[in-house]
């Protein structure tokens, strides 16, 4: 019974005393191609060591270090030049929606949901089963079953099929079935990512992959750069099934201030404009009670002294992301939110704007830069 | 071993008032040698260690005391007590079952006439104690009582109220007797108000910082008319649980549970729960996380006062806990 990574110890502070790793020479990254890379990878909440993988060859070469929390977070550490002012928590979570095999009957999979997936999407929908039995890591093609419109009462086509209700069919026997599938098998989206028109992207997972590519970009932006304070850059697991990555990362690492990198709703006719964000024309700042009003306010000074675009986003409840977990964590830490705005959230086909993830990395690693000897103490000013 | 369920599921512990429940633990735990504490929210821990090894891994086992219940929130003058639900109770299971109050006091729960097609509601009921009028009435606003209901054994399978989870204390008690060897630092921990959003859990996870915890609790099946699927049954062997509504159980510590039944020759079955969760999830997030799981124990009816278990899943959870423990993670 051992975790995927080696325990940490409990505070992060001795991990990030001695430098283990020499950075190497400086050489831009395509995104874009990291971005689609992590995408392509499963990484379903709880079981998100595929995308951990990818991610810790990407990140190697950028941070002074490479560590986690116990529960299989990841976290690249960059250090201050020298007695460090300050440290910095940057929490992008990796895990991903899915779903789950609950029962199989005569050679189709029940399923149960990972997180908020949207059940109106899903009849039709191209998944893959990691089918056990059949050797971990196979793969197996499949569809999730829907009842043609000919045989639905007109009661039925009113309403949206309940996920419990629906199947996955593998074209397999139900014996070929039986002997490859098992109870917990991770079913998860097949359709690959997609360049659309424009600087669009399309593909499963952007909740939450463009926020760790957009921390991929940050830690690019930062190699070689004379930090004050440390800088812990962390993707988190299993935000989707109730931040446990958030708090477990936050207690961890004791950071003094932290900033959680997510999505939010991208603009389409039909949706409130108020909570809504048009892509391709910058990230946004959260303002509201899960959030402390000195990280905002100066996440939108950093933006306007370098011409980010950048929009406020306003969220009076629960945040609904890592920051949320976070801000709770040890005394209480100070939280911003950037966010990346996404067109159709928690369904296979999610979209955002490559330009958006660019300038939420840029916007990141300014801000990183600008944190100095005195932000602490602003950060006790309650306005 | 069905004489000491019975003590545990007739004893009184709607969450808050876990006191008797603690005592009858305080007592066996005493009887196998074992030192005891308490903290500040009154979670129960007895650490088990033999040996001197400083590297061996923490394991944290834990089971909760409390049970659901209900609380008065008014008296009127009739002396009818009007109340609210402490954990997942459901107004339309609770017309016609008994409750009693921790000074022994008897009630039955009453519905006002109810038309129409709308669901029960709590303000649709009332505890009536047989009282004349107010001044006749023994209990106080703030009271709580639980489902008033003795065991039946019916073959394998055993009914009474609060199975959820005094079933969890007593898989606990018994593997602790039935240890004989351990490598590892093994806190047993009966916690306080599961019911009411895992408050205990969390805490005393806090306090002992296991490297492994792991829950035990009962969950719900799909074996009976027109259940939601699931694919957990009575009498199959216990669950080793891959999800629940409030986590996810670390894939390591699945791999591990799964080794020890195996290795035990216990047969088990694989949870996926949609609607629930377990201390196991307090436990995960507790300090820098912990990996966690939970052994479930397969129950019907759950939360209403007849609560059904088969007692072959029991003994096989422990038989599975006894090996896990046994060896090294």
């Amino acid at each position: 019974m051992r975790s995927v990574m080696k325990p940490q110890p409990a505070t992060a502070a001795g991990a990030l005393l001695s430098s283990t790793h020499r950075m190497a020479p400086r050489k831009s990254i395509d995104l874009a191609a990291h971005l689609m890379d992590l995408c392509r990878t499963a990484g379903l909440s709880g079981h998100e060591a595929p995308v951990r993988n990818v991610l810790r060859r990407a990140w190697r070469p950028l941070v002074d270090e490479l560590s986690g929390d116990r529960i299989g977070s990841l976290w690249g550490i960059r250090r201050a030049a020298r007695r460090p002012a300050g440290r910095i928590l940057l929490a992008a979570h990796m895990d991903s929606i899915g779903m789950l095999v609950t029962r199989i009957q005569d050679g189709f999979l029940f399923f149960a949901a990972i997180g908020g997936i949207d059940a109106r999407v899903l009849p039709g929908a191209l998944v893959q089963v990691h089918a056990t039995r059949a050797g971990g890591s196979t793969a197996l093609p499949g569809v999730i079953t829907s009842r043609p419109p000919h045989v639905q009462s007109a009661d039925e086509k009113r309403k949206v099929t309940p996920v419990h209700h629906l199947m996955v069919d593998l074209g397999l026997s139900a014996a070929q079935t039986a002997r490859s599938v098992e109870i917990g098998d991770l079913i998860v989206f097949a359709q690959p990512p997609l360049r659309l028109g424009g600087d669009l992207l399309l593909a499963p997972a952007l909740d939450n992959r463009a926020s760790v590519a957009a921390l991929t970009g940050c830690l690019a932006h930062l190699r070689g750069q004379a930090l004050q304070w440390d800088v812990v850059a962390a993707a988190t697991v299993q935000e989707e099934e109730g931040f446990a990555g958030a708090y477990s990362s936050a207690f961890a690492a004791q950071p003094d201030a932290a900033i959680a990198i997510d999505v939010t709703f991208g603009r389409q006719p039909g949706l409130p404009e108020w909570k809504t964000f048009k892509l391709g024309e910058g990230p946004t700042v959260s303002f509201g009670p899960n959030l402390h009003p000195q990280m905002g306010a100066a996440l939108m000074e950093v933006a306007a002294a370098n011409a980010i675009s950048c929009a406020r986003d306003v969220m009076p409840l629960h945040s609904g992301t890592d920051a949320y977990a976070m801000q709770v964590s040890r005394a209480g830490i100070p939280c911003g939110l950037v966010s990346i705005p996404l067109r159709n959230m928690h369904t296979p086909v999610e979209v955002v704007a490559m330009a958006d993830v660019e300038q939420a990395a840029r916007l990141l690693a300014k801000f990183v830069l600008a944190l100095d000897g005195k932000f602490r103490k602003r950060l006790k000013v309650h306005p | 071993m069905i004489s000491l369920i019975n003590r545990y599921v007739t004893a009184f512990g709607p969450s808050g008032n876990e006191d008797e429940v603690r005592s009858l633990l305080q007592a066996d735990l005493k009887q196998l040698g074992a030192e005891t504490q308490i903290d500040a929210l009154g979670n129960l821990s007895c650490l088990h260690a033999p040996g001197k090894d400083k590297n061996r891994s923490r394991v944290l086992l834990m089971a909760h005391m409390d049970e659901i219940g209900v609380m008065v929130s008014h008296i009127d003058a009739q002396g009818f007590c009007r109340f609210l639900p402490l954990g997942g109770v459901r107004a339309p299971w609770c017309v016609g079952a008994r409750v009693r109050f921790g000074n022994g006091a008897i009630g039955i729960i009453g519905a006002e006439p109810h038309e129409g097609s709308t669901a029960l509601k709590f303000e649709d009921l009332y505890i009536d104690l047989g009282a004349s009028d107010q001044s006749a009435v023994t209990v106080n606003i703030g009271d709580s009582a639980c489902f008033d209901r003795p065991l039946e054994a019916s073959g394998q399978r055993l009914i009474a109220k609060s199975l959820d989870d005094r079933i969890g204390c007593v898989v606990l008690l018994e593997t602790l007797r039935r240890l004989r060897s351990t490598p590892h630092a093994v806190a047993f921990v009966f916690s306080v108000q599961e019911e009411m959003g895992l408050r205990g859990a969390g805490v005393a996870a806090f306090g002992f910082d296991p490297d492994f915890g792991i829950a035990v609790d009962v969950t719900r099946t799909g074996d009976t008319p027109k259940a939601r699927p699931m694919e957990v049954a009575l009498g199959k062997g216990p669950a080793i649980k891959l999800r629940d509504s409030g986590m996810l159980a670390d894939p390591a510590v699945v791999r591990s549970l799964r080794a020890a039944a195996d290795h035990a020759k216990v047969p088990y079955q694989l949870e996926v729960l949609e609607h629930g969760t377990t201390d196991a999830r307090a436990i995960q997030t507790a300090r820098s996380g912990v990996p966690a799981g939970c052994i479930s124990i397969p129950c019907r009816y759950v939360h209403t006062p007849s609560e059904m278990v088969d007692m072959r899943d029991v003994e096989g959870a422990i038989r599975l806990l006894v090996d896990l423990l046994g060896r090294k993670l």
